[in-house]
């Protein structure tokens, strides 16, 4: 019957289709049961209170035994929290409220959406209309009733932030049509303005979350962590792609001994991260012996403890400042979720980033080389003919066709700041206490350290959704900004 | 060709200003490499210090101690002292012996006497001469007029060249301050360990024994070859600080995952980039998605199934185990995705001859297309093998405290965070697990950059 099955031409297909699978079977296996189940599973986790196996009844069991299916045992005891982990970890006073608010912000893009596509399109125009309708309507609904409990809980700011962020979106948007420079201008002034307006009201949020638990409060920790990833990426990825682009401009050039030169650039970046932060924790030591240390006595300022060093940046070029010019200028007091993000990442987070300057440049210069060597040599000899200078044959020829492997790297670098842990973990001094502990670093502590699965579970689908997020962001802003020649 | 028409027709002053623009450009390169280099540099550096050396912040070690001063007295210069040897007895509680930060401090106060300083110059207690040993001080001690030996008891002797060899020294500085450098500091035959007559202290999981002078006589062949020749530092950390059977874990672990990688990653591009089956577009895709998905996201799950937790497969037990750490990184879909983009450019027409011939897709495969693609095939090596020997996370999360499984990553970062502030230590630690994948970088360099260029990621 076999045979019957896989001869003849349709067989023949057949057998291909059987071969294929055969080949595939093993990956599929591997990526399946150790990449694709692992979400739905982190994600059921993530409902729980959890660590290793439940002690109680585990959530499909209690929904079961809600609907009155299964064995009523269940109600009695029961680890299933529900969204209780998000709720917890994103410091919401009146979850109701914030989801009924989000989905009233969803059903409302969606009315945008129709509502657009309505004004368009030609045929079938009635049910989009009616579309729109029916859904702003229920947006407007949702919103409604979740703004009482968003007043109440003072999580309204969420409402604004988000509202502000939407319109400098808006704005933004239409920049690229604009007829004249001074138009242009004014919409991108706003839109910035919007933006930092919105940044605001996130941060009064902040606030709200910093004075509504202790120090050891889960959303306290969480969104701290968040600002220190944010501190590392911002730090990390514009200094490091500048310091790339000019070195691959001056590889570029063909200059004797590229080859040697691009070896040694890139060695830190083939080098084990692990070996290669052991040894940078030994050169951003404390102690006075530490190769940076060395390098401060030399030029004659005073010495730092780098890596042991809780406090803002800023704070400690101010110390720095006053030693050498002998003033006695002092850091405002300032209250503290504030003062947090005014002293900037902690003096052991930017050790951190610089070794990661260290790390990447190589990198960074050989995917910029590879972009250079892609943008055609008769363009910059047709424009010396048209009398371009250097700046101007950098600035108009260079830079945009540049643009896809910046935004490239951009990505790249800012996800990857996002997922960092070797170095950052073999970095970490306990005297830093917990300034260089990025949401990576937290989820792997709340896991393995504290045992709490659930709560990391959750951890991760939040820091995961801002990649996504950002990864969205940066296709969109890409996509207006980027040439593709 | 631009420039060599600006330079034929451009004046002198011109090709002097290009000339210090390009002075300018090699200037700022090079001091660029400087800094991508120097921390290497340290590293090697501080390896071949000693502890006292690295603590305080030499730049080089003195000298690179190639021969033991047992065997090879270190010569004479300004402030070394040669014909002197220490080898103090360390009471359990009473101070820590970092025997190479010590050092025997000479004076002549109408006779001559000596003391034991550390690094920082404070007097280190020890036994006086001439009692019984039980009390300690940090007095200055006479040196007896014609050197030789001084025991002050407590299994601390010191041994003196006659003081004339070291006046120079001292009335250049007023006391000399002279090297104890004891290579046979810490145990480098590991019979020697199990002799009985030694104190009971560790240090930084070292044993000390108590007698070093039979150190040398121990002392077999080959051992002495790691322990003189590579400074004693590499010695320690390839044995007592374990760095061997953790780099032999990484060399056996980063062979299983390549080898399952190369054999399930070619099949599975194979099927993708070749065979028409339905579903072929869906399957990709859902694979496709997993590339987005952190590691955050699935370790803890993945935790659960190689605990046996997953309620699927419960029969899986691989916790501290080699699976644990190869299998899950065998079908990273970065690499079908590469090697799948090269099989299907490989043209029809071979695939129809060899059909004709006779061949199946297998045959096809390993004759044919593979021969053809070693460019990409070494990509996936190349990338398989750093990401493969750079694993932190994962192995952290698989095994247990103290594994015979741990690879090298989690071998050194439990080194650093458990050891002592051993620099020296650190830094040889750190060169070890280096050293494989620096070879591989500098015998496959154009795979290396190559590879990253035309693909733009890290395995």
């Amino acid at each position: 019957m076999f045979r019957r099955l896989l001869a003849g031409p349709k067989g023949r297909a057949r057998r291909e289709a059987l071969t294929a699978y055969l080949f595939l079977l093993p990956a599929i296996l591997i990526i399946f049961v150790f990449g694709l189940w692992p979400v739905v599973h982190a994600l059921y986790v993530s409902l729980h209170r959890w660590s290793v196996k439940p002690k109680g009844s585990q959530c499909f069991a209690y929904w079961l035994a809600e609907a009155g299916i299964g064995s009523p045992d269940a109600l009695a005891r029961t680890d299933c929290l529900g969204l209780d982990n998000y709720v917890e970890l994103m410091g919401w006073q009146d979850s109701g409220a914030v989801l009924g608010m989000a989905a009233g912000l969803v059903l409302g893009l969606v009315a945008y959406r129709l509502g657009m596509r309505a004004r368009r399109s030609e045929g079938r125009m009635v049910w989009r209309w009616v579309g729109t309708g029916i859904s702003g309507l229920a947006s407007l609904y949702f919103f409604a009733r979740a703004l009482p409990g968003l007043i109440r809980s003072g999580e309204w700011t969420y409402l604004v932030s988000v509202g502000l962020l939407l319109l400098a979106w808006l704005i933004w948007k239409g920049a690229s049509h604009a007829d004249s420079t001074l138009r242009l201008v004014l919409r991108l002034l706003s839109a910035t303005a919007l933006i930092s307006a919105a940044l605001f009201f996130f941060f009064v949020d902040f606030q709200r979350i910093w004075e509504s638990g202790g120090p050891s409060d889960p959303a306290r920790v969480f969104w701290k962590s968040m600002i220190y990833t944010v501190f590392y990426s911002v730090g990390t990825v514009p200094v490091q792609l500048s310091l790339s682009l000019l070195l691959a401009y001056i590889l570029f050039k063909g200059i004797k001994g590229q080859g040697a030169f691009r070896l040694l650039y890139f060695m830190p970046y083939i080098a084990p991260s692990v070996a290669t932060a052991v040894v940078f924790r030994r050169v951003f030591t404390l102690r006075d012996s530490g190769l940076m240390n060395q390098l401060m006595s030399f030029l004659g300022l005073p010495t730092l403890k780098w890596l042991h060093e809780p406090k803002g940046v800023n704070l400690v070029l101010l110390n720095v400042f006053n030693q050498v010019f002998g003033t006695s200028v002092a850091w405002p007091q300032i209250a503290d979720p504030l003062n947090v993000i005014l002293s900037g990442p902690s003096l052991a987070l930017v050790s951190i980033i610089i070794y990661n300057w260290w790390v990447f440049v190589g990198y960074d210069t050989v995917i910029y080389l590879a972009g250079l060597g892609n943008i055609p040599g008769e363009l910059y000899e047709a424009a010396e003919i048209d009398g371009a200078g250097r700046w101007a044959l950098l600035r108009k020829i260079t830079f945009p066709l540049l643009s896809p492997t910046t935004f490239f790297l951009t990505i790249i670098a800012t996800i990857g700041t996002f997922k960092a842990f070797n170095h950052i973990w073999i970095m970490r001094e306990d005297a830093a206490r917990d300034t260089v502990e990025t949401t990576t670093l937290l989820i792997f502590q709340v896991f393995r350290g504290q045992g709490q699965f659930g709560e990391a579970a959750a951890m991760s689908f939040i820091l995961f959704a801002a990649i996504l997020i950002l990864s969205q962001i940066q296709n969109r802003v890409g996509d207006k900004l980027v040439f593709y020649g | 060709m631009v420039r060599m028409r600006t330079s034929q027709t451009h004046p002198a002053s011109h090709r002097l200003r290009s000339a210090v623009s390009r002075g300018f450009t090699y200037f700022l390169l090079i001091v660029g490499a400087a800094i991508m280099v120097a921390p290497f540099v340290w590293m090697i550096s501080t390896s071949v210090m000693t502890l006292g050396e690295a603590n305080a912040g030499r730049l080089f070690p003195r000298t690179v101690r190639f021969s033991c001063p047992h065997v090879n007295l270190p010569s004479l210069s300004d402030n070394t002292v040669t014909g002197f040897a220490v080898s103090p007895s360390i009471r359990p509680g009473e101070q820590e012996l970092h025997t190479d930060s010590y050092y025997v401090e000479v004076q002549d106060e109408g006779g001559w006497q000596f003391r034991l300083v550390n690094n920082k110059g404070t007097p280190v207690a020890i036994a006086p001469v001439g009692t019984s040993g039980q009390e300690v001080t940090v007095e200055w001690q006479p040196i007896p007029a014609g050197g030789g030996s001084v025991d002050t008891g407590l299994g601390m002797s010191f041994t003196f060249a006659p003081p004339g060899a070291y006046e120079a020294a001292v009335r250049r500085k007023g006391a000399a301050r002279i090297d104890y450098v004891n290579c046979c500091e810490y145990p480098t035959d590991m019979e020697n360990l199990a002799t009985a007559d030694r104190a009971d202290r560790e240090y930084a999981g070292r044993r000390i024994p108590t007698d070093l002078s039979s150190c040398r006589a121990t002392v077999r062949k080959i051992d002495y070859f790691f322990s003189e020749f590579l400074g004693g530092n590499y010695y320690q950390a390839w044995v007592t600080a374990k760095f061997g059977s953790y780099l032999w874990n990484s060399i056996r672990l980063t062979f299983i995952t390549l080898a399952g990688t190369l054999i399930i990653s070619t099949l599975a591009a194979y099927a993708f980039g070749r065979i028409r089956f339905p579903g072929r577009n869906l399957l990709f895709g859902l694979l496709l998605s997993t590339m987005m998905i952190p590691e955050t996201v699935t370790m803890i799950p993945n935790f659960l199934t190689i605990t046996g937790n997953n309620p699927f497969l419960p029969f899986i037990n691989w916790y501290d185990n080699w699976p644990a750490l190869t299998v899950p990184f065998m079908a990273s879909f970065f690499n079908i995705f590469l090697l799948r983009q090269f099989f299907a450019q490989v043209p029809d027409e071979l695939w129809d001859a060899a059909r004709i011939d006779g061949a199946g897709h297998m045959r096809f495969l390993i004759q044919v297309v593979l021969p053809l693609s070693k460019a990409p095939i070494m990509t996936v090596i190349v990338f398989g093998f750093i990401g493969s020997w750079n694993a932190l996370l994962w192995p952290l999360i698989a095994t247990k405290a103290g594994s015979n499984w741990w690879p090298i990553s989690v071998g050194l970062q439990n080194f650093v965070s458990e050891a002592g502030p051993e620099t020296h230590l650190w830094m040889a630690g750190a060169s070890l697990s280096m050293l494989p994948v620096l070879i591989l970088y500098f015998l496959a360099q154009k795979q290396f950059v190559e590879g990253i260029a035309t693909t733009g990621l890290k395995g």
